[in-house]
C-alpha cells in the first residue's frame, strides 16, 4: 500500500561537528605569558587533532586490503554500515517522511507505539494517563485526534465511532515491527479520507525474519511492563510462520490531587503472521490477533436527574476486546507489473462511556505498473464495510444505535521523470464514497527535484478531507448538568446528520541535505488553509416544568470554523565519531482559528490554538560502547499548553543496552528521568482527568532460541 | 556532547574576564583544565574511533557488495555462446543511480576471472544494450524500474543482482539483504535456468535462501 521505498538502516549520516567544536578560544594576547603560550598551543593543537579526527571521512576504519582476497564465509561475517542508504531513499519522496527502524525501535527502550513516536520531529505525542494517548501531527491533538491515519500492515486502525485510534489495544511486540513510516502532512491520495495531518504506517517483520523461539520479560517500577513470549519456524513448502502470546498489566497513576486515577489496564494478545511464496513470482502475507483485557476509568459527570443534578462519580472497569485478520496477496509479473490484493476483518468490542461493538471489512486492490521508463503509475480500488452495534452508555449514546456503512473509493497516481534522475512529479487523485456526505475528492501535486547527490528539494500541493464520525453525526446524551442563578440547567448533546467533511488543502515544501558524509538535515515547512471544521454551536434555552422547571441546553456539532495554520520541522543527524550519532530536531507550529459569524461556538478556537505545542525540540545521542554497550539519551522540550493549563516540559529518557552472543539482550531503561510527575494532556473535550505520568525505570530480558 | 560543551565554555570564559589581573590566575587555571579535559576527549575520542574498531571487521556496505560480485562472476557458467571465444572481458553494469559510488572500479574493475578481465560499465537508463551485461546489478533506488529492466534482459544470458525484497519474485537471479548488519543473498534458480547460468554447488550452499527449481532437479 505504501508507496514509499522501504527505508533501512540507521543514519550514519553525520557531523556538523565543525561548527560544535570550532574552539573560538583566542585569548587577547597581553594577557599571555609563556605559560599561556603553551598551554594555548596545546590546547590549538589538541583542537586540530580531534578536528582532523572528527572531519577526515577516511580516518573511519575500514578493513584494509583486497576485499575481493577473502572467501565468501569470510565476507559474510564482515559487519556492513550502511551509510548513505536511508538518505539515498528518503531522497525519492517528495513529502515530510520519517522513518522509525528497527535499530531506532531497540534503541528507544519504549514499550509501546506511542512513546515510540516520541522520536519524530513534529508529532504531538502526549500521554493521558495510563491507558490513553493523544498523538496527532501539525496541531489538533486530542484524545480521539481525527486528522491523523493509523495503519497496521495496510489495514487502517481508526475506528470511525470516534475518529481516533484506541493506543492502548493497538499494540503488537515490538521486536516484531519492521519498521514505522510517519508522514506529516495530507497522504489522501494515496491513503483515504482522514489522512489529513499525517499517516503512521506501522511495517510487520517478514515471518521468515523472526523464526526461533525469543522471550521478552520486563521488569520494574511501578508497573509491569510487557512480557510476551515469540515462535517462528517453517511451514511446508515454501513459507515460515511465527506466533506471539503478549500480556502487559499497568498500575494505576496518580491524580493531581495525589489520589488514585484509578486507569489501571491489563491486556492479553495472541497473534500469528505467516508468509509463503506460493510461487516465484506470487507471495501469499496472512496475519491476525486477538486480545482481551480490561481498563479502568473514572467517570464523574453531573447529569439531569432528581435530586438535580445527580452526580454520577463512578469508578468503572471497561472491558475491551477484539481481533482481526488479514492476508495480502502480491503479484509480480514479467512485465513488471505488481498487483496487490488485501483483504482485512476486524472486530472491537469496548464497553466505555458508549457500550460498542464494531466489525469491518475491506478489501483492497492495487496495481503498480511502469510505462516506458518514465512514468509510474500506481492505481487501485477498495471497499469498506461496517456495522456498529451499541447500547445506552452511562450519559451518551448514538442514535441510531446500530448502524451499517459503506465506503467506495478508487485512486490513481503517476510518477513522471521529468528528468530522469533530477526532477520528478507525481499527480493523483483519490475519490471515495462515504455513507454520509458521499462523494469527496483528494488530489495531490508533487514535485521532487534532485539538485545533485546532497541535495533534495520537493514542493506539494495536496487536498484531504476528514469525513463525519459517529460522535459528530448520531451522538446524543446529556453529558453535563449545573445549576445558573438557582434555575437547574441541563446540557443537551445531538449529533448533526448534516455533519460535512472537514477540509484541508496543504501547501509543503523541504528540503534534505547531506552537509558532509556525517551530517545531514531535513526540513519541511507547511502552510495549511482548512475549512468546515467542527464547532459546537448552541440553540437558544428553552424553559420547561416537567419532572421540574428547568432550562434545556441543546447544542450540537456544526461546521462553522476555518483556519489556518503554519510551521517548519527540523530533523538533523550529526555523526560526532563513528559510534556516537546526535539527532537534533525542532518543530514549530501556529495555529490560526477563525469562527464564521453564524457561529456561536465560544470554545473551539481557544481550545484548538491552546491545545498546540508551539515550539517542540528533541535531543537524541546514541553512543556505541565497546564490550557490546549502548547507550542511548533522549530529552525532549514541549511547549505549554494554554487551553489545558499544561506547563511546558522537558522529558529525559535513558537507556542502556548489553548484547550478549546472539542470544541474550538487556536493557535498563529510565524514563521521564527530571521529575518525579508531571502532566502531559488534558483533553480540553473529554472527561477523562489527566494522570501524573511518572518517573519509572524497568529493565528487560530477551532472551532468543 | 557533555564534555565538549564543557570544553568550549571554560575556554570562553577568559575571554570575558581578562582585563582583570585578579582574575587572570583564575582564567590560567582554567585554561589548564581546560587543555586537560580536551587531551582526554582526544583520547577518548581516538579510542572511539580507532582502537575498538580495528578490533571488529566493520566495512563499506558496498565495498564489500562488490566483493560478492567478484565471487558470484567465479561461481557462476555462462553458456558458452553468451561469452565470444576472442572477446577477453566479463562486463559487469550497473542500472540507473550507482550506490557504488566509484567502489566498483575501485574493488573488483581490471581482475581476471577465469582469463576474463572484469570491466564496469553503468548505465543511466533502460536499453538493449543491456543485453551485453553478462552481470547486471540494479539497486534499491532503481525499484521501480526493475520490472521494466528484467523484462529488457529476459532470456538473455545476464546474471541479475539486486538488493530489493521483492527482486527475486520478480524475475530477478541473485539478491542481496542485510541481516543483523551482515550481507547474505539468495538466488532464484528458475530465473537462473532461464538465463541459462550453471550456478555453482558452493554459491548454492552458501546462499540464505533457494528458491524455484531447475527442471526435474532440486
Amino acid at each position: 500500500m505504501n508507496n514509499y521505498p522501504e527505508i533501512q538502516a540507521s543514519v550514519a549520516l553525520a557531523a556538523a561537528n565543525c561548527k560544535l567544536i570550532e574552539p573560538n578560544c583566542r585569548i587577547p594576547k597581553r594577557s599571555l605569558n609563556s605559560a599561556m603560550v603553551i598551554r594555548h598551543a596545546v590546547s590549538w593543537i589538541a583542537f586540530s587533532v580531534l578536528l582532523l579526527n572528527l572531519t577526515t571521512p577516511s580516518a573511519s576504519p575500514q578493513s584494509s586490503g583486497d576485499l575481493t582476497q577473502r572467501s565468501l564465509e569470510d565476507l559474510m561475517n564482515i559487519d556492513v554500515t550502511s551509510a548513505s542508504k536511508k538518505e539515498q531513499k528518503i531522497s525519492q519522496v517528495a513529502g515530510a517522511i520519517f522513518v522509525i527502524t528497527q535499530e531506532d525501535i531497540r534503541r528507544s527502550g519504549a514499550t509501546n507505539i506511542p512513546d515510540l513516536l516520541r522520536m519524530v520531529p513534529g508529532l504531538e505525542v502526549a500521554q493521558t494517563n495510563a491507558h490513553t494517548w493523544a498523538v496527532s501531527a501539525r496541531g489538533f491533538n486530542g484524545e480521539f485526534s481525527n486528522k491523523l491515519l493509523v495503519m497496521l500492515d495496510g489495514r487502517s486502525v481508526y475506528t470511525p465511532t470516534f475518529s481516533g485510534v484506541y493506543w492502548n489495544v493497538f499494540d503488537l511486540p515490538m521486536e516484531e515491527i519492521e519498521r514505522i513510516e510517519v508522514i506529516r502532512g495530507p497522504g489522501g491520495t494515496a491513503w483515504g479520507a482522514n489522512a489529513v495531518n499525517g499517516v503512521i504506517n506501522v511495517i510487520s517483520k517478514d515471518a521468515d525474519e523472526t523464526q526461533g523461539l525469543s522471550v521478552v520479560a520486563d521488569s520494574g517500577l511501578p508497573g509491569q511492563g510487557p512480557n510476551s513470549v515469540a515462535y517462528g519456524g517453517t511451514l511446508a513448502g515454501h513459507g515460515h510462520y511465527r506466533s506471539f502470546i503478549k500480556y502487559l498489566d499497568e498500575n494505576h497513576l496518580t491524580l493531581s490531587n495525589g489520589g488514585p486515577a484509578v486507569d489501571q489496564w491489563h491486556v492479553l494478545r495472541g497473534g500469528f503472521r505467516g508468509d509463503v511464496n506460493i510461487s516465484p513470482s506470487s507471495h501469499l502475507m496472512v496475519q491476525g490477533d486477538m486480545y482481551a483485557g480490561r481498563q479502568g476509568n473514572n467517570l464523574s459527570t453531573n447529569y439531569f436527574g432528581l435530586p438535580f443534578p445527580a452526580v454520577l462519580n463512578a469508578r468503572v472497569e471497561s472491558s475491551l476486546g477484539g481481533g482481526y485478520l488479514q492476508s495480502e496477496w502480491k503479484h509480480f509479473s514479467s512485465t513488471g507489473m505488481e498487483a496487490t490484493v488485501h483483504l482485512s476483518y476486524d472486530r472491537y468490542r469496548r464497553t466505555e462511556v458508549i457500550r460498542e461493538t464494531r466489525d469491518t471489512f475491506n478489501a483492497d486492490f492495487q496495481n503498480h505498473l511502469a510505462i516506458g521508463p518514465r512514468q509510474d503509475i500506481v492505481w487501485g480500488f477498495g471497499y469498506r464495510y461496517s456495522t456498529s452495534v451499541s447500547d445506552q452508555g452511562i450519559s451518551v449514546y448514538l442514535t441510531p444505535a446500530d448502524l451499517n456503512t459503506q465506503l467506495f473509493s478508487a485512486f490513481a497516481q503517476d510518477e513522471i521523470q521529468v528528468v530522469p534522475n533530477h526532477l520528478s512529479l507525481t499527480a493523483g487523485a483519490k475519490l471515495e464514497h462515504n455513507y454520509y456526505t458521499g462523494f469527496g475528492v483528494m488530489p495531490n501535486l508533487r514535485a521532487n527535484w534532485k539538485m545533485n547527490d546532497h541535495r533534495t528539494a520537493w514542493a506539494a500541493i495536496s487536498r484531504a478531507i476528514r469525513t463525519p464520525s459517529s460522535i459528530d453525526t448520531a451522538i446524543a446524551g446529556n453529558p453535563g448538568s449545573f445549576v445558573q442563578s438557582g434555575i437547574p440547567v441541563s446540557v443537551l448533546l445531538v449529533g448533526n446528520p448534516a455533519f460535512k467533511d472537514e477540509t484541508v488543502v496543504d501547501y509543503e515544501a523541504g528540503s534534505r541535505t547531506a552537509i558532509s558524509d556525517r551530517c545531514s538535515m531535513d526540513l519541511a515547512l507547511f502552510f495549511n488553509t482548512y475549512d468546515n471544521l467542527r464547532t459546537l454551536e448552541t440553540a437558544a434555552p428553552v424553559f420547561s416544568t416537567t419532572p421540574y422547571p428547568h432550562v434545556t441546553s441543546t447544542s450540537h456539532y456544526g461546521n462553522e470554523m476555518h483556519g489556518e495554520t503554519h510551521g517548519l520541522e527540523l530533523a538533523t543527524n550529526l555523526k560526532i565519531v563513528d559510534r556516537w550519532t546526535l539527532s537534533p530536531g525542532y518543530a514549530l507550529e501556529l495555529l490560526h482559528m477563525h469562527l464564521y459569524p453564524v457561529s456561536t461556538d465560544t470554545t473551539s478556537v481557544a481550545s484548538l490554538q491552546g491545545s498546540a505545542p508551539r515550539n517542540q525540540a528533541q535531543l537524541r545521542s546514541h553512543l556505541e560502547l565497546p564490550h557490546q554497550l549502548t547507550w542511548d539519551v533522549s530529552g525532549a522540550f514541549v511547549d505549554r499548553l494554554h487551553a489545558q493549563s499544561i506547563p511546558s516540559y522537558t522529558r529525559l529518557d535513558s537507556q542502556l543496552g548489553w548484547r550478549h552472543g546472539t542470544h541474550l539482550q538487556l536493557n535498563l531503561v529510565g524514563q521521564n528521568l527530571l521529575h518525579n510527575q508531571h502532566n502531559e494532556f488534558a483533553d480540553p473535550n473529554e472527561d477523562v482527568a489527566p494522570s501524573q505520568i511518572k518517573r519509572s525505570a524497568f529493565a528487560r530480558m530477551t532472551v532468543w532460541f | 556532547m557533555v564534555l565538549k560543551e564543557t570544553g568550549r565554555k571554560q575556554i570562553t570564559v577568559p575571554r570575558v574576564g581578562d582585563a582583570s589581573a585578579a582574575r587572570t590566575g583564575f582564567n590560567r587555571r582554567r585554561v589548564a583544565n581546560a587543555c586537560r579535559l580536551l587531551l582526554a576527549m582526544i583520547c577518548c575520542a581516538n579510542f572511539l574511533n580507532t582502537q575498538l574498531l580495528h578490533a571488529q571487521s566493520q566495512d563499506d556496505e558496498y565495498r564489500v557488495k562488490a566483493a560478492f560480485l567478484y565471487h558470484f562472476a567465479q561461481l557462476v557458467e555462462w553458456p558458452p555462446d553468451a561469452l565470444k571465444p576472442n572477446d577477453r572481458q566479463l562486463l559487469l553494469c550497473t542500472l540507473g543511480e550507482d550506490p557504488f559510488q566509484g567502489k566498483l572500479e575501485s574493488t573488483i574493475e581490471g581482475k581476471l576471472v577465469e582469463n576474463r578481465t572484469l570491466r564496469v560499465r553503468h548505465f543511466a537508463s533502460v536499453s538493449s544494450d543491456l543485453r551485453g551485461c553478462q552481470i547486471l546489478f540494479i539497486g534499491h533506488d532503481e525499484s521501480k524500474h526493475l520490472g521494466v529492466a528484467l523484462a529488457a534482459v529476459q532470456n538473455s544470458a545476464v546474471m541479475t543482482v539486486g538488493e530489493t525484497d521483492s527482486f527475486l519474485a520478480q524475475g530477478g537471479v541473485i539478491s542481496f539483504s542485510l541481516h543483523e548488519a551482515r550481507i547474505r543473498f539468495e538466488i532464484n534458480l528458475t530465473a537462473a535456468e532461464k538465463s541459462h547460468l550453471k550456478i555453482s554447488s558452493r554459491l548454492l550452499l552458501l546462499a540464505s535462501r533457494v528458491i524455484g527449481n531447475i527442471s526435474g532437479e532440486r
